[in-house]
């Protein structure tokens, strides 16, 4: 390519497809999100540790998960 | 998105291919100088342990490259580095993530120019003009206020002369930061080495190895803590890929841009603080966390003065221009995809995104006005930390659903998956590391983080009003 070649957009990506719903994700990952700030605002063992347990439970989920294009996140 | 984002408006809104790897190399070559920002902060918080946080986070910095090296490749029109390729995977599934993501990665750079500047200001002010204490100050509380001082003057004099310099285009921009590198990090690297010859590493200063004055849940805490901030610097020369759609050859520079930033870090990050640490120790540096090289400078070369201060300027003046650089591509690049303001997206004829990078300089303008670094990096952190959660997931997520799409470069799959696990490390250290850096911070950065969403919101309601005027204003014109 040369110095004066303009820079022009393609979408590698191909049609519009989606592996899950990570609607159901989102909303976990958010309450775990709060669920650690409290532990940190109130020095809570016990929150930390729900917390770091639900945050493990969701890279198990997350990672083993079928290839469907019907699987929804979390539905083993 | 991008098919579909209005241009708007008359002008130029490309960037050209003008560079190599090796350019984007030196471009991120003021990286390795974050290191100055916060060492000495992490090692009064975590003592001993801040070695091994270090070293933790360049590493896992190393393994997040593979993800958006191949991220990269994808996308060889893109510019404005990985949060910008993310966006392509979240736009699919939930689109106010993207933004999110982008504006967290935005946020996390844009304040090493305020944070720089203002640093610079403080070193000539105190080296070179001791007269200059006037301020003007504005202060409602005991701890927040605006203040305009000779350092901010200073420091705001050096970011409008570096606008001026970069607005010449990318490949010049890469000459200085080529002079600017040789000329702070062959210094700063003898610093590091030097001192290892010489026998001056004491040992008994990492003994015991334990985080002072912590224990149970406090340790974890600190720890998180330090490795929340560390990640600020130590995961920062993924901004090597940021120029992606100015590489010459895309598909062959990305990834040899990234893995050699990533090696140049590897050598700053795990020696730098080890060698600080044994030298200086623990209770040296806490007399000033914040010059913490100056004690390792003194011991090694003998006289600090004048030579410490100009390698800390020009390291400093290497880290404002990388971000200056990199930012204002992340605007640029959002703008064009319709994630942020629309007026962001034009560029010079030279191909240089003078719009972006002027916003970029005012909003730090404004930042600098608040002073306190430490906390401007901790509430900037916030965004960092956003961003790498989301963009590894992103990396996952592409792979599942564009398995088949051409990759230049494709990460080994274990790369991939080990993506997600550092994404939850990352994940984590957002919500327990940041408090420990004070609450309000944590507000101010969630909620410029948050900015970005409804910034994203305001522009699509922008574009699908021009998009119902576009037909009057061709029928008036004709």
């Amino acid at each position: 390519m040369s110095e004066l070649d303009p820079v022009t957009e393609v979408d590698p990506l191909g049609p519009e497809q989606h592996w899950a719903n990570l609607m159901p994700m989102i909303a976990y990952l958010a309450a775990v999100g709060v669920l650690l700030s409290i532990a940190a605002w109130q020095d809570w063992g016990w929150a930390f540790t729900l917390g770091l347990v639900l945050t493990a439970v969701w890279v198990v989920g997350f990672i083993v998960s079928k290839d469907r294009l019907d699987a929804r996140w979390f539905r083993w | 998105m991008s098919d579909q984002a209005s241009t708007g408006g008359e002008g130029h809104a490309e960037l050209v291919r003008a560079i190599r790897w090796q350019d984007a190399f030196w471009i991120a070559s003021g990286v390795p100088a974050l290191l100055i920002f916060s060492v000495g902060y992490i090692a009064v918080l975590t003592g001993p342990v801040s070695v091994l946080i270090w070293v933790v986070s360049v590493f896992v910095g190393l393994a997040m490259a593979f993800v958006y090296a191949e991220m990269a490749g994808m996308f060889p029109e893109k510019s404005g580095g990985p949060p910008v390729f993310g966006a392509q995977a979240w736009r699919r599934y939930f689109k106010p993530i993207a933004p999110l993501n982008i504006w967290g990665y935005w946020f996390a750079w844009t304040p090493v120019i305020a944070i720089g500047a203002l640093l610079m200001g403080g070193y000539i002010q105190r080296e070179w003009f001791p007269g200059q204490t006037w301020s003007l100050d504005w202060a409602p509380t005991s701890d927040f206020g605006l203040h305009i001082n000779f350092a901010y003057v200073v420091g705001a004099a050096i970011i409008l002369a570096l606008l001026w310099l970069n607005h010449f285009g990318i490949k010049e921009s890469a000459i200085v930061q080529l002079v600017l590198g040789v000329c702070s990090l062959v210094p700063l690297g003898l610093l590091i080495i030097v001192p290892i010859f010489q026998g001056k590493i004491d040992l008994g200063n990492f003994t015991p190895f334990e985080v002072p004055g912590a224990s149970g849940w406090g340790t974890f805490e600190l720890v998180a803590a330090g490795l929340f901030v560390a990640a600020w610097s130590a995961y920062a020369f993924e901004t090597s890929v940021v120029y992606t759609a100015e590489f010459r050859n895309p598909q062959r520079d990305t990834t040899r841009a990234i893995f050699s930033s990533g090696g140049l870090c590897i050598f700053f990050y795990t020696l730098g603080p080890f060698v600080l640490l044994g030298v200086v120790g623990v209770e040296k540096i806490q007399e000033d966390p914040a010059t913490a090289l100056v004690p390792l400078a003194d011991s090694v070369f003998g006289t600090s003065g004048q030579f410490l201060i100009g390698l800390l300027l020009v390291a400093l003046l290497l880290s404002i221009n990388t971000a200056i650089l990199g930012s204002s591509r992340t605007l640029y690049q959002a703008s064009k995809d319709g994630w942020t303001l629309r007026f962001l997206q034009r560029t010079t004829p030279r191909g240089v995104p003078l719009r972006a990078m002027s916003f970029d300089i005012a909003f730090n303008l404004v930042l600098m006005l608040l002073g306190n670094p430490i906390y401007i990096l901790a509430a900037s952190t916030i965004g960092y930390m956003v961003f790498n959660s989301l963009n590894l997931m992103a990396g996952y997520l592409l792979r599942k659903d564009a398995p088949d799409a051409a990759r230049p470069y494709r990460a080994p799959v274990i790369m991939i998956r080990l993506g997600v696990v550092l994404a939850a490390g990352n994940f984590v250290l957002l919500f327990v590391g940041a408090p420990s850096w004070g609450w309000k911070y944590v507000g101010l950065g969630w909620l410029i983080v948050v900015a970005g969403v409804a910034i994203y919101y305001y522009r699509s309601w922008s574009d699908r009003r021009r998009e119902a005027h576009a037909p009057l204003v061709v029928a008036r014109a004709k």
